[in-house]
């Protein structure tokens, strides 16, 4: 973790997908069927965390040394 | 999740759920597989499969100096991923048997260190494992993240 608050290392990149929990069917559904490029689902108990339903992050990380 | 009393830390406030979720498990395990390959300065690294597990075996294989990290998946997402996070060639098996590439770019050698982080049972890994004892030299670790019974060629 010390690495991560360092930023030597960033693994943002690794979740993929953001949905709230009450979309748990459809957020198990891309990810057992491996689509639109995922890697990791993070599941929100909070709502209002994940905007406009579902949010598909964008695989952007720093080419900086990591 | 497994010793949770061991691995329960604190977030560090200025860090989110999303820069740190993936520390306890995915990462870890990633890297050890840079560890356990015993990665040194200047080594060729391929990482078999780049999934979660295998990109975060490609960083590890970065912190610990591979010199040149060959990322080896099916998937070209998954390859553009390991490449913005160390990896400086990435080989999409669909497009043929990686192993003479990784003998191409390392002039014939073979890479220093094999990391093999795939899906147990997958036919990919098999193909690839048939392939495998070729392309890496004698002297070579081999570092095998899940089931060894089952990846070890």
């Amino acid at each position: 973790m010390t690495m991560v608050e360092i930023r030597r290392v960033d693994l943002t990149a690794l979740v993929t997908h953001k949905f709230a929990l009450d979309q748990i069917q459809e957020a198990f559904d891309l990810f057992s069927h491996q689509r639109n490029g995922v890697l990791k689902v993070a599941l929100y108990p909070d709502a209002t965390r994940v905007q406009a339903g579902r949010e598909v992050v964008g695989v952007g990380v720093s080419n900086e040394p990591c | 999740m497994p010793d949770a009393r061991a691995n329960l830390a604190p977030i560090p406030k200025n860090l989110t759920d999303e820069d740190v979720v993936l520390c306890p498990d995915i990462f870890s395990t990633g890297l050890s597989g840079a560890e356990s390959g015993n990665v040194k300065v200047g080594d060729a690294v391929a990482v078999f499969a780049q999934g979660p597990i295998g990109l975060c075996a490609t960083v590890g294989a970065k912190l610990k100096g591979a010199a040149l990290i060959i990322g080896v998946d099916s998937n070209d997402e998954r390859l553009a991923v390991a490449r913005r996070l160390g990896a400086n060639v990435t080989l999409n098996t669909k497009n043929g048997d990686p192993v003479p590439e990784i003998k191409r770019l390392t002039e014939g050698r073979g890479v220093d260190v094999a990391i093999e982080a795939c899906t147990p049972g997958s036919s990919w890994r098999r193909t690839r494992r048939s392939t495998l004892a070729s392309g890496i030299k004698k002297s070579s670790r081999r570092s095998v993240l899940g089931p060894k019974n089952e990846c070890d060629a």
